[in-house]
């Protein structure tokens, strides 16, 4: 279940919030997904932009109290702000959370994950086996909970997935003795680390049972094959993407365990499971190399059917023109189901001929923020296209290189650069606007926020509110800090009589304006 | 329960025996089929069996089938096969729908009479429903039993589909470590015989006089020979939440 939260009165605030918490999360996901690598730069640079995020939090939370609702949202301890007696659960469900506490959740388990996969996996280890012991020792509700704590964002690394995996089984195959858990809190850390300490040393000599081994793995390979059901049925680009993130640490551990089958005696229903896991696995392992070339190249950050295509010669040896495209997204979960019908309705194609559905290119800024973030992208320069050769060319050229070189992508920077320029100029100066600035640019660069909320302010004074607002709610998604667009959301909140809500977004405002020492 | 098609599952097991990744998967060994069931042959350790049933007919059979029990009430040595109504090519939740194979059918012969009646020629032909076990798909078989499933309830076909697992689980042998498990078929059937379980049962003689071979049944209806995915899911914990 996604995260959500809830302010009584305040229904765009907590749309817009909860759209950004999920932002957050799915930040951490992309981290896992496409690797950021054991610098706190990154980390440090994502926490930046939601930073606005968490001061709106606190500040409904404290003024509206009661109202920070979250459903089910799984979440582990952290150490500097955690005001519960459960090391971890479901917040909404089992406590309720203070908005800061999940956020420093968060942010503590990205910072250890990067810094000491072996420490942070002792940490979920730690709370996992807490969980276990107190949720009526079910096998299926823990890895539920293990899985889910991955969906919201928490697991930063593929490594530390399968360490975090690895902890768990060393002491669940072994049946260890949980009970001095049961009934345990926070205050008893010191105890439990002891104990855990404690059995580990003497793991050594405790039997392994290969049937708790077993029903730990078929679970595992059961949700493999659950995350590829989701993907297929993914109805919009931002679900596709969403879920494909969300398989790839997973699938990357699952496809570590493929490899190790023969050493850790898998039968052969779990292996022939994990071959086709280790096959669709290594193709999300191409699909974020893409993504990552694209944005070392400045290239648009757009999703294809490329690797369907490619994987889709093969395939088309041994089935018809029909056939093949069907079964390169059955088996390879290379494209969701929705995309299938479009391409099969077509009556077929050839590999290398399918072509990208209508509206399924680009994604919104809800997936598009996290996904640069951790590229080290900046949205706001990220075009729709790529620029005409000749262009291309001439600027490469005129920086001195091979037009094929770097060159190449300096020239794409700089063209961006001026042409994003050359907009601002003309949406800021109407009298120098050509008149259809204003659609090209946002149609141009999808995640430029000024861009969006222009274009939120002018459908507004044209009286098309509902348009406006979502316009404005979609340029404050992907600029958070920009104290201007919680401003321009409460105005549209003012206008469309949610008093309670521009009290608040201004009060945000104003907020995050004192906190940049009075610039705005 | 999610269900995954013989014939994939032969192919994954070609693959991995193999040894070597190639960028188009499997897909590449679908022609291979009889050297793909030889894999599944040599890699699988246990028994088959084949749940024999007419969905329309033995709707208790299907509704035990769809009640999702089934992968952990086999355990891991027992690789129960079924058919449906579509290939399933990647493991997914089985549905109601899959389960239709020949619903329409009537007086014809169906995949799974068809089945029945190539491994129990003449006298020996059983009545449907019931359990087929038997231990290799390419080889000849060498022994079948074939256990009725008639007369039951709902609640009888799910006890004693329960009893059969179980006593087939309690009649594996494991030849000199784990590593190769098989049915003792002898052991098996004085289970039944003690369980006051009827059964019947051939052996490699009258297999052998048939012209029709399992693997060419298995051929003809590859695409609809199914068998569970997962299991022991609930052996350790409830499966709630």
């Amino acid at each position: 279940m996604e995260v959500s939260v809830h302010f009584g009165g305040l229904e765009l605030s907590s749309e817009v919030l909860t759209r950004a918490l999920r932002q957050f999360q799915l930040t951490g996901v992309m981290c896992a997904a496409v690797g950021v690598g054991d610098s706190d730069d990154r980390i440090a640079e994502i926490w930046q932009r939601y930073v606005p995020m968490g001061l709106a939090l606190s500040l409904a939370e404290k003024r509206y109290q009661d109202g920070f609702v979250t459903e089910n949202t799984p979440v582990v301890y952290n150490p500097s702000s955690w005001h519960q007696e459960a090391l971890c659960g479901y917040a909404g469900r089992d406590f309720k959370l203070l908005p800061a506490d999940l956020l420093t959740s968060h942010l503590e388990c990205w910072l250890l994950g990067i810094r000491n996969t072996d420490v942070a996996a002792d940490h979920f280890v730690k709370c996992l086996l807490w969980f276990y012991e107190n949720n009526d020792r079910s096998l299926d509700r823990t890895l539920r909970f293990l899985t889910e704590l991955h969906d919201a964002g928490f697991v930063v690394s593929r490594n530390l997935l399968q360490a975090i995996v690895r902890g768990f089984l060393m002491f669940y195959s072994r049946d260890a003795d949980l009970s001095f858990m049961k009934g345990t809190t926070l205050a008893d850390r010191e105890s439990l680390n002891r104990e855990l300490g404690r059995l580990r040393r003497g793991f050594e000599q405790a039997q392994e049972s290969r049937d708790r081994f077993h029903a730990v793995m078929d679970w595992l390979i059961d949700y493999g094959f659950e995350l590829a059901a989701k993907a297929r049925g993914a109805e919009t680009i931002d679900d596709w993407l969403t879920a494909r993130a969300r398989m790839m640490a997973p699938y990357s551990m699952l496809s570590e365990w493929f490899n190790v089958a023969d050493d850790v005696g898998l039968g052969l229903v779990q292996r022939a499971s994990l071959s086709q896991i280790d096959e669709i696995a290594q193709d999300l392992v191409s699909e974020f190399g893409i993504l990552r070339f694209r944005a070392d190249q400045q290239l648009p950050l757009v999703w294809d059917l490329d690797l369907a295509n490619a994987i889709g010669r093969e395939y088309r040896k041994h089935y018809s023109r029909e056939e093949w495209f069907e079964r390169v997204v059955e088996e390879r979960v290379a494209a969701p189901d929705a995309v299938k019908k479009v391409v099969l309705a077509c009556g077929g194609a050839e590999p290398g001929e399918v072509r990208t559905p209508e509206g399924w290119s680009v994604c919104t800024e809800d997936v598009a923020i996290p996904l640069c973030s951790v590229l080290g992208r900046d949205a706001s320069s990220v075009r729709r296209w790529d620029f005409a050769a000749e262009p291309l060319e001439a600027a490469a050229a005129g920086a001195g290189g091979a037009p094929e070189g770097r060159e190449k992508v300096t020239a794409r920077r700089e063209l961006t650069k001026r042409e994003i320029e050359m907009y601002i100029f003309r949406i800021a100066w109407p009298e120098a606007s050509l008149g259809s600035d204003l659609e090209e640019a946002r149609l141009r660069y999808p995640w430029h926020a000024f861009f969006a909320r222009s274009s939120g302010i002018a459908l507004s004074l044209n009286r098309d509110l509902g348009s406006g607002i979502r316009e404005i709610e979609a340029a404050l998604l992907m600029d958070l800090r920009d104290a201007t667009n919680w401003s321009a959301l409460a105005k549209g909140a003012e206008l469309t009589q949610r008093g309670r809500d521009a009290e608040f977004l201004n009060s945000v405002e104003g907020a995050l304006v004192e906190l940049s020492g009075g610039k705005r | 329960m999610k269900v995954l098609s013989l014939s994939k599952l032969a192919e994954e097991a070609a693959y991995v025996q193999a040894g070597e990744r190639k960028f188009a998967g499997g897909v590449r060994d679908a022609e291979a089929f009889r050297e793909n069931l030889a894999a599944v042959d040599a890699a699988f350790h246990g028994v088959f069996c084949f749940i024999a049933f007419h969905p329309a007919t033995d709707s208790a059979v299907a509704a035990y089938i769809e009640a999702g029990t089934l992968a952990e009430d086999t355990g891991r040595h027992v690789l129960a096969l079924f058919l449906v109504a579509t290939e399933i090519r990647l493991p997914r939740e089985l549905t109601k729908t899959d389960l239709q194979l020949g619903v329409k059918i009537e007086g014809a012969v169906t995949p799974v009479s068809e089945f029945v009646d190539w491994l129990f020629p003449g006298e020996n032909r059983p009545v449907l429903p019931g359990i087929v076990f038997f231990d290799r798909l390419v080889a000849d078989v060498g022994t079948a039993v074939y256990v009725p499933l008639t007369g039951l309830g709902g609640q009888g076909v799910t006890e004693r589909c329960r009893l059969l697992f179980s006593l087939a689980g309690r009649s594996l042998t494991a030849s000199s470590s784990v590593v190769k498990v098989d049915l003792d078929f002898d052991s098996f059937c004085r289970g039944l015989d003690l369980a006051a379980v009827s059964y019947v049962r051939v052996g490699p003689t009258t297999i052998r006089g048939t012209a029709y071979s399992l693997w060419e049944w298995l051929k003809k209806h590859r695409s609809e020979v199914v068998t569970v995915i997962g299991k022991a899911m609930q052996t350790f914990g409830s499966a709630t939440g």
